[in-house]
């Protein structure tokens, strides 16, 4: 059975189970899957055969397996996480959410990819509306607008493509057609690709605390495989990977919401990804899955902390919180070990995210190269040091509460282990890449080199942060790129409602008031105004003059209102009809 | 509110980390001679480029964000949830 459907049919039978057998059948979903995909061999399985095409549900090779293995590893780190939680809602979308990454994972055609792309978007809307707050339904609402748009998109592209192929095989697409930029829209609205990136720091911070480590996990890092697998070597994907590198992280200096803040990080660092898809080369796309896998432990870890810290306290602003090393010191220590995570030696970050870099070195990639250092220095400095300092040190905010769960304290230890061992056995990692891997991280100069990166920036943070100079963390709201689709959504529905209720007002008086009103008034007043008009003539005949005419008119009148038209009249009426219509036929 | 002092905010211990911190990025300083420059850049080759860097970042990015904060900070305050 495919990995992605034993998560996804599995999580099906959550709702009916109770207590600690849904949380150990929660646990074993994502296992089970793990342990179907470390012992299928590289190549085509579980095909299905579709109208005259072949759905294709295991494509196996090392890229698809290294996304894989780790989506099963965050789907499982997050079930402990989230064991305390009595949800059936959040548990049964979480699992069809992850089990869905697994599918656009291994997905070897279109519509199958399609299918769990989509089902993706809807169960990651469920973690959001769980947090069951009127914020909460508002950004799930922008949320699974913004992925119907990019879902739209990619299924333009996709029948696009069928067409021009003929075949649903996923594969390496050249941006050049239409349905090729259908195809990366779709794709780049899910990796928060700029501008089209503020659905996620919209969104993440209103999830459930659960959710959030979850979502951190699978939509941005699944649209990066699926770049990977059709839009390496792209090279509008630079520039705009170094957008996401650099200007997301202003936004995380001067954010105040905790988890915003990690949001923005969390688009910075698939910004670098997304250079390294540009790229394109073996040790770039090496970097970027290695990347991806280090990516999601360090940022579920820093999720989980957060999320551990908002539960315990109920704030999530930084300017709340200080301190907390008191009463939650395993939380700390693991924040500490999440921040610390992001490009210190020893640790995940390091191993990974270097690789990119030095691609971008080696393709002599000048710019590129500064602004990724730069990018990294901040990220460290800015996110990775100042999130664990202001929450759990810096000003004592009085807050004193209880150590989070166990079973959270257990889900944050064996991520932060993760990010140990990744870090201190990075050749696991690196036997489990794409391409052959001729990257050695530790050597001397690298070391010293990252570390005077990162340790002078945060001792600039720290400079800045004791002189005061720093930009002051205020309870107020950032404009970002949502403001321009915002915008354009608040003037597309004045348009439409300006417009269409316009033409229906107009409509309504032409046809509803003006002509069926005419048909009205003509249907009741015609036949004595003709009966009156055709006897008129004869009337003047017989001398009556308008005396007599008016009495006619009146009397005729009169008739038709009650019915008694004398038989005489109808007769007449009726000869002079038949007369004229004769005249008139000729 | 409380407030307790502990090993981490304790005046002795602070002071403490700080010059612990102080030496290991002198120590940083230092290795810098040990190191046989690999530049891909030519800039990247020169003395103490990589603290320099990553401190001129640190004091940069902040700057860059208080310009940014003046653009686009909304007046609506973040509810409470």
């Amino acid at each position: 059975m495919p990995p992605a459907l034993i998560m996804v049919a599995g999580a099906l039978a959550l709702p009916i189970m109770k207590g600690r057998l849904r949380s150990i059948w929660m646990m074993a979903l994502p296992l089970l899957a793990l342990l179907t995909l470390v012992s299928v061999p590289n190549g085509t399985h579980w095909t299905v055969p579709f109208l005259d095409y072949q759905l294709v549900f295991g494509r196996v090779d090392a890229l698809s397996r290294v996304f894989g293995i780790i989506f099963c590893i965050a789907a499982f780190a997050g079930s402990v996480y989230a064991m305390h939680e009595e949800d059936a809602l959040a548990h049964t979308s979480a699992m069809i959410y992850a089990g869905s990454a697994v599918g656009v994972t291994f997905a070897g055609d279109f519509f199958s990819l399609y299918i769990f792309w989509e089902f993706m978007a809807v169960a990651s809307t469920f973690l959001i509306l769980a947090r069951r707050t009127e914020k909460s339904q508002k950004a799930a609402f922008r949320y699974i607008m913004i992925h119907i748009l990019g879902g739209l998109s990619l299924m333009a592209g996709i029948v696009l493509q069928i067409h021009e192929t003929g075949s649903i095989a996923l594969s390496a697409i050249e941006l050049a057609s239409p349905a090729s930029w259908f195809i990366f829209i779709g794709v780049a609205v899910n990796a928060a690709i700029y501008p089209m990136h503020a659905w996620l720091k919209d969104a993440y911070p209103e999830a459930t605390v659960t959710g959030a480590v979850f979502l951190s996990s699978f939509t941005t890092k699944s649209a990066v495989y699926l770049m990977a697998r059709t839009f390496a070597g792209t090279e509008i994907l630079i520039p705009l990977g170094l957008a996401m590198a650099l200007i997301p992280l202003c936004y995380a200096v001067i954010e105040n919401d905790i988890r915003r803040v990690l949001a923005y990080s969390l688009i910075n660092q698939v910004g670098f990804m997304i250079v390294g898809i540009g790229i394109g080369t073996d040790l770039a796309l090496n970097g970027v899955a290695a990347h991806a896998v280090c990516h999601i432990l360090y940022k579920s870890l820093l999720f989980m902390s957060a999320g551990a810290v908002i539960q315990q306290t109920g704030k999530q602003d930084l300017s709340d919180l200080g301190g907390l090393f008191r009463s939650m010191p395993w939380t700390a220590t693991f924040c500490i070990v999440g921040g610390l995570a992001m490009s210190t030696p020893y640790f995940c970050g390091f191993v990974s995210k270097s690789m990119i870099i030095s691609a971008a070195a080696h393709e002599h990639l000048t710019l590129a190269w500064f602004a990724l250092q730069f990018a990294a220095v901040g990220v460290f400095a800015y996110v990775g040091m100042r999130v664990p300092f202001l929450t759990f040190f810096h000003k004592d905010s009085g807050l004193r509460p209880k150590e989070a769960p166990w079973n959270m304290r257990i889900a944050m230890g064996l991520t932060a282990l993760g990010c140990v061992f990744v870090g201190t056995n990075h050749e696991v990692l690196y036997n489990l890449l794409p391409h052959a891997a001729d990257y050695e991280p530790y050597t001397f100069a690298h070391v010293v080199n990252q570390l005077q990166l990162q340790f002078f920036g945060t001792l600039a943070f720290l400079i800045l942060l004791a002189k005061g100079l720093l930009p002051r963390l205020e309870k107020v709201s950032f404009l970002d790129t949502d403001w321009f689709y915002a915008g354009a959504g608040r003037l597309f529905y004045t348009v439409v409602d300006k417009a269409f209720n316009g033409i229906n007002t107009a409509c309504d008086a032409l046809f509803v008031k003006g002509f069926t009103g005419s048909v009205n008034r003509f249907a009741q007043k015609a036949p004595e105004s003709i009966a009156v008009a055709l006897m008129a003539p004869f009337n003047h005949l017989l001398g009556n003059g308008n005396a007599g005419q008016a009495d006619l008119s009146e009397r005729v009148k009169q008739a038709f209102r009650t019915g008694t038209v004398p038989t005489g009249v109808g007769a007449f009426i009726a000869v002079l009809f038949i007369f004229i219509l004769y005249a008139v036929r000729g | 509110m409380t407030t307790d002092t502990t090993l981490f905010n304790s005046p002795k211990t602070l002071k403490a980390l700080i010059v612990i911190f102080g030496i290991f990025l002198a120590c940083l300083l230092g290795a810098d001679l040990l190191i046989h420059p690999h530049a891909s850049f030519t800039v990247d080759g020169w003395p103490e480029f990589n603290p320099i860097f990553g401190f001129l970042s640190g004091l940069v990015l902040p700057v860059i964000a208080l310009g940014l904060n003046f653009l686009v900070k909304n007046g609506k305050t973040t509810g409470k949830h």
